[in-house]
C-alpha cells in the first residue's frame, strides 16, 4: 500500500491529472466524513474539505514516503477543522449554524438512535470527538489515529475509552438504553 | 469476574476484538446492574454506529476538485515566477544605482594611488627620522575634498591603512617592540593615545606569553620530531 501511495504521490507531484483525480477520489469520503462529524455542519464541511485537498497538494512534497499516507491526510484534516472551529467561534453571527443543524433533521437520519448518537458525539470535547469519529466511523486503527493527531497510542486509547463512556452515558440519560440482558460477545 | 475485568472485556468488544462468552461474565452481568447497563449501552451504541449513514459529497466533487487543484498549481507557479522576476529586477536596479552613484558622485573617480602597506615581516621598515613630538609642525593641509562624503571615505581609508601596519607588525611577537608607532602619520591625539594604550597592553601580553613558552620549553620534555620521523 505504501509503495502504491508513493507512486500515486509521485505522479501527482508531476502534475498528472488522472493521479490527482485518483487521490482525491480515494480520500474524499474519509476527509469529508471527518469534517462533517467534527464541524457538525455540512456546508462548512464541504468548504473545509476543499481547503484540505488544496493544502494536501500544496504540501505533498513534504510527505514522508516511509509513512502511511492516510494518517497524514487525516492529520491535515483535523488541523484544518480545528482552525475552522476556532475561527467560527470568533464569529458570533455563525453561532446559529450549530443550533440550526442540531435542531433540523438531516435527510439521511434514519432513526432516532442515530440522531442521538450524532448529538452525543457532537457534545464530546474536541480530542475525544476526533478519536471517536476516526475509530468508529472512519475505521482507523489506534496507531494511525496516534500518528494523525500526533499523540501516543496510550493517550488515544484513554480518550476513546472516555469518549465511549460519555456517549453511552448520554444515551442512557436520553432513555435510549433499556436495561436488558445483552447478548454478550456479539 | 469483577467490574474492572468486565469493563475491560467491554472495551475489547467495542474495539472489534472477538471476546469469548463466558459463564463468569454472564454471571457477573446478572448480578451487577452497573455493568449490565454499560453492556447494554455498548450494544446499542454499536448498533447505532452501524446504521450511521456516511456523509456523501457531490458526485462530481473529485472532478471539480482536480480542476481546482490544477488551477491552484498553475497560479502558484505563476506567482513564484513573478516573485523570482521581481527579485532579479530589484537586484539589477540596486547594481545599476550603485554604478550610477559611482559615476556621478563628484570625487568618486579621483585617481588615488594605492599606498602599499609595508610588510614588516619581510623587511624592517627604514627608520624614519622621527620628528619631536611637541615640535612637530602641523601637517600641510591636504587639498580640500570635494565634498563631505569624499572627505570621510579618504579619512577612513588612511586610518585603516595606518592601523594595518600595526596589525601586521603585531603578528610577529618578536618584533612587537618595534611597532612603528612613531612612523604613523599624525592622528588625532585621542586616537593616538588610545593606540598607545592598546600597544602597551599587547606588549605586556606578548612578554608574558613568551615567558610562558620559554618556561614550558625548558621544563617539559619536548618530543624529538627528528627521531620520530626515522
Amino acid at each position: 500500500m505504501s509503495a502504491e501511495d508513493a507512486n500515486l504521490v509521485r505522479r501527482c507531484l508531476k502534475g498528472d491529472e488522472s493521479a490527482i483525480h485518483a487521490l482525491v477520489e480515494r480520500f474524499q469520503s474519509d476527509v469529508f466524513g471527518l469534517c462533517v462529524r467534527l464541524l457538525h455542519h455540512r456546508h462548512d464541511a464541504e468548504d473545509v474539505t476543499q481547503e484540505v485537498f488544496l493544502r494536501i497538494f500544496r504540501s505533498l512534497k513534504r510527505w514522508d514516503s516511509q509513512r502511511p499516507l492516510k494518517p497524514w491526510i487525516m492529520g491535515i484534516t483535523v488541523n484544518r477543522c480545528r482552525t475552522w472551529m476556532s475561527a467560527r467561534s470568533k464569529r458570533p453571527e455563525l453561532a446559529n449554524y450549530l443550533h440550526e443543524t442540531a435542531a433540523s433533521k438531516p435527510a439521511d437520519d434514519s432513526t432516532e438512535l442515530v440522531r442521538e448518537i450524532k448529538s452525543a458525539v457532537h457534545e464530546l470535547r474536541w480530542d475525544y470527538r476526533t478519536v471517536f469519529v476516526m475509530f468508529h466511523e472512519r475505521g482507523l486503527p489506534y496507531e494511525d489515529i496516534a500518528e494523525a493527531i500526533d499523540k501516543p497510542v496510550g493517550t488515544v486509547k484513554t480518550w476513546l475509552h472516555r469518549a465511549r463512556l460519555e456517549v453511552m452515558e448520554r444515551l442512557r440519560q436520553r432513555g435510549m438504553v433499556n436495561e436488558f440482558s445483552p447478548q454478550v460477545g456479539e | 469476574m469483577n467490574c474492572p475485568e468486565c469493563q475491560d472485556l467491554l472495551q475489547q468488544r467495542m474495539d472489534g476484538e472477538a471476546t469469548p462468552t463466558s459463564d463468569a461474565l454472564e454471571r457477573h452481568l446478572s448480578e451487577c446492574s452497573a455493568c449490565r447497563e454499560l453492556h447494554s449501552g455498548a450494544t446499542i451504541l454499536l448498533e447505532g454506529l452501524k446504521k450511521m449513514p456516511l456523509p456523501r459529497l457531490a458526485p462530481d466533487f473529485a472532478r471539480t476538485m482536480t480542476a481546482e487543484i490544477l488551477h491552484d498549481r498553475r497560479q502558484r507557479r505563476a506567482k513564484m515566477g513573478r516573485r523570482i522576476l521581481v527579485t532579479v529586477a530589484m537586484a539589477a536596479s540596486v547594481v545599476l544605482l550603485l554604478l550610477l552613484a559611482y559615476r556621478w558622485i563628484p570625487g568618486a573617480q579621483k585617481p588615488h594611488a594605492p599606498n602599499p602597506i609595508p610588510n614588516p615581516m619581510a623587511h624592517k621598515p627604514e627608520p624614519a627620522p622621527s620628528p619631536p613630538k611637541q615640535e612637530t609642525p602641523p601637517p600641510e593641509p591636504k587639498p580640500a575634498p570635494s565634498n563631505a562624503f569624499t572627505k570621510l571615505t579618504d579619512r577612513l581609508a588612511d586610518t585603516t591603512r595606518d592601523h594595518a601596519k600595526v596589525v601586521l607588525v603585531g603578528t610577529n611577537l618578536d618584533a612587537v617592540e618595534k611597532l612603528p608607532v612613531n612612523e604613523l602619520p599624525m592622528l588625532d591625539p585621542s586616537v593616538r593615545e588610545a593606540g598607545q594604550e592598546v600597544s602597551d597592553g599587547v606588549l605586556t601580553v606578548t612578554r608574558t606569553t613568551r615567558q610562558a613558552f620559554n618556561f614550558f620549553s625548558r621544563e617539559l620534555p619536548m618530543p624529538d620530531m627528528g627521531e620520530q620521523k626515522h
